[in-house]
């Protein structure tokens, strides 16, 4: 598929276009999503062809609405009964999904109008990205009379897993959680997704957004900010078509649910003059990312970065400050999180000589290091167990790093007495555990833990979750 | 298709400009033959400096348009004639309006100040530590206008350089909050007024107390 270019600048910038969430718009995008009914125009019966695979994908996927396949030649595939047109589809239908050749797409969007779908998701590309602006303000005009909401074009689907519809050529996701992953590029979306569902953590959405002729990335902003399955958002953009109202967007989304920007294309969008010093030193990346940052929003540097961001977003407890404690099994998982914690913006918490002295009466390995990190010299959950009971006593640690270094036998059960107990945040990273830490993390991340596959990732992730609250914190958002 | 360019607006229009915006400029006349360049220098006060004012030269200091120090009116009289031929020299064509008397400043922490107009987001405001570590380093960090002042605080401590704003090395800490102040400035400035496309001030002089705006480079876009 032809990636669309959405490097083009904005021919004006205007001020407050869009101050409100439109909520016309979110309730429709409710309805969309949460679709009893979707008809796929241009199913196929060649396994080859994405006519199939898309009523495959649903079908892995769980959907427990009602798909209809569109195809003239009729008959069945894959045990659903295919209906030759449009017309013919029997009662209430939500969405439609449609997967011709871009010639025939806006009369078919014409049919789907007829039966009041809610949405269409356009997968046929051949539009904008193609030098077709023509057609695809076709499909504008027809979306503003009908009043049916387009998706893409130019997009292999969406996926929203609260209503267990994966409504996209492939593949199925069926690992659901609190993240809601919106993309540029169908291919990001679908890796971020699978990373999500691997590791266990799971996504509530995964949404691919192609040309936008109509719905963008604002407003699925703007319902993402409201949707209490999600509980962060991670995006992939190559560049924003409105500027403003972006930020806009933005401003009013983060002080509900945390957002992490990748943003692809580092390459200038647009000529600079550079009669001046201040001309010549602004790339457009380094605005964009100040400009997200303003609103609250984290810019990463990479996709894996983006990734961890967005889990500590999403499933740690909010941090009141930035000092940490790391507790190990072993020295090297520490030295490897140490190393990060300052270049990240996070303090070394030093632990009082008369609390060490208390820690070390504990009852744990002569051996053990202290003060922090702490060493423990042991893969006994008892002693984390101990060490942290009595450090959050102290109320000197606003985020606590369980580093598992080796397998720890009790995992699951320690890290979900630690959260209820304590009042300091906590983060886990689980690195060389072998098989103990193949089911552990997966089972911490399913139970909606933050788990890292290392040290240094769960530094920046926890770094992360320390800005995200910092700022809603000298804002009075919180 | 529109034809819009960039035009240079001329320092006294800037600093005229400034002023409605209390953005601090050292006080100034302008002059256009060296006995007027005295009469405003005896009035200012010495030490003057001396600053060619010609809608043809961006970069004053690099045709030899600047001359600071002046401190007597003999100085002040042949230093005008050293600009007009040194400027001369280096831009036959130039057109010279006169020249800019400032009453001379202070030394202070250099900062650079600047806005733009974004292709995406619109008007765009910039602070840096000045000289090399902005030129160099590239030590500068922006925001969006309309700035709040939190935004203008953040924007000033994410320049890795900022605490040589606080006190170090014997020397006193600098008015931080004015500096937040002119950042606010500059953003209403170029908020309120999107013909401005480009806009440096550097150096800026950052004082223990207050600061002031040393040179002004502003562009506007001229319609089509």
């Amino acid at each position: 598929m032809k990636p669309n270019d959405h490097t083009t600048p904005s021919a004006s910038i205007s001020h407050s276009l869009a101050p409100y969430a439109n909520t016309d718009t979110v309730k429709t995008i409710d309805r969309i999503f949460k679709a009893r009914s979707i008809a796929v125009v241009g199913a196929s019966s060649d396994p080859a062809k994405f006519g199939y695979m898309t009523l495959d994908c649903l079908i892995r996927g769980g959907y427990e609405g009602t798909v209809f396949p569109i195809n003239p030649k009729g008959g069945e595939i894959l045990g659903l009964r295919v209906y030759p047109s449009l017309n013919e589809v029997p009662g209430q239908l939500d969405l439609a999904m449609i997967i011709v050749p871009f010639q025939f797409v806006a009369s078919v969007l014409q049919e789907a109008a007829k039966k009041n779908v809610a949405g269409a998701i356009i997968c046929s590309g051949g539009f904008k990205e193609a030098g077709r602006q023509d057609l695809e303000d076709e499909l504008k005009a027809i979306g503003r009379q009908t009043g049916v909401r387009l998706l893409g074009p130019n997009i292999s689907g969406i996926a929203y897993l609260p209503n267990k519809m994966c409504a996209q050529f492939f593949p199925a996701f069926t690992t659901r959680g609190p993240l809601a992953v919106i993309c540029q590029s169908g291919t990001v979306t679908t890796g971020l997704c699978e990373w999500a569902s691997d590791d266990g953590l799971g996504v509530s959405a995964g949404i691919n957004l192609g040309n936008q002729v109509d719905l963008c990335e604002c407003d699925y902003l703007d319902f993402f900010a409201r949707d209490e399955n999600t509980r962060a958002i991670v995006m992939y953009l190559e560049g924003v078509s409105n500027g403003r109202r972006f930020l806009e967007t933005l401003d009013r989304t983060t002080p509900r649910k945390p957002v992490v920007i990748i943003k692809g294309g580092r390459t200038e969008a647009g000529r600079r003059s550079t009669a001046s010093h201040t001309g010549s030193m602004a790339s457009s990346h380094e605005i964009f990312s100040a400009a997200c940052r303003q609103v609250g929003a984290l810019v990463a540097p990479d996709i894996e970065t983006a990734y961890d961001h967005a889990k500590a977003l999403a499933t740690m407890r909010p941090i009141q400050g930035r000092r940490l404690l790391s507790i190990s099994t072993s020295g090297g998982a520490n030295t490897l999180a140490m190393d990060e914690i300052e270049a990240h913006g996070l303090e070394v918490l030093k632990l009082p000589t008369e609390l060490v002295a208390k820690l070390k009466g504990l009852g744990l390995s002569p051996l053990a290091g202290f003060p922090n990190p702490i060493d423990l010299v042991s893969i006994r959950a008892d002693d984390f167990r101990k060490v942290v009971l009595e450090v959050d006593q102290h109320n000197l640690a606003d985020v606590i790093l369980l580093n598992f270094g080796d397998p720890v036998v009790g995992d699951l059960e320690l890290v979900k007495e630690l959260n209820d107990k304590i009042k300091a945040s906590v983060a886990v990273s689980y690195f060389a555990g072998g098989s103990q830490e193949k089911i552990g993390r997966i089972a911490l991340s399913r139970a909606g833990f933050p788990v890292f596959a290392a040290p240094e990732r769960a530094i920046r992730g926890i770094a992360a979750k320390a800005w995200y609250s910092n700022y809603l914190q000298k804002r009075g958002l919180r | 298709m529109s034809a819009v360019s960039n035009a240079f607006v001329l320092e006294p229009e800037a600093a005229r400009l400034f002023s409605s915006y209390n953005i601090p400029y050292p006080e100034h006349g302008l002059a256009d033959n060296p006995k007027q360049a005295c009469e405003i220098a005896e009035r200012l006060g010495y030490p003057v400096v001396l600053k060619v004012v010609s809608p043809d030269v961006l970069h004053k200091s690099d045709v030899g348009g600047v001359l600071v120090g002046l401190d007597g009116p003999k100085r002040v009289s042949s230093g005008y004639k050293q600009i007009e031929r040194q400027v001369r020299q280096a831009m036959p064509d130039a057109r010279i309006h006169g020249m800019l008397v400032c009453r001379q400043c202070n030394e202070g922490l250099e900062i650079i100040v600047g806005a733009l107009q974004d292709l995406v987001f619109g008007p765009t405001v910039m602070v840096g530590l000045g000289g090399i570590f902005a030129e160099v380093f590239h030590d500068v960090s922006f925001r969006i206008a309309p700035l709040k002042r939190i935004d203008a605080e953040e924007m000033i401590m994410e320049m890795k350089g900022s605490p040589l704003l606080q006190e170090h090395r014997g020397r006193p800490a600098r008015d931080v909050r004015s500096l937040a102040d002119l950042l606010l400035a500059v953003s209403q400035l170029v908020t309120e007024h999107s013909e401005i496309t480009e806009l440096d001030l550097n150096p800026v002089r950052l004082y223990e107390q207050g600061l002031q705006v040393l040179d002004i480079r502003l562009l506007r876009s001229v319609g089509s």
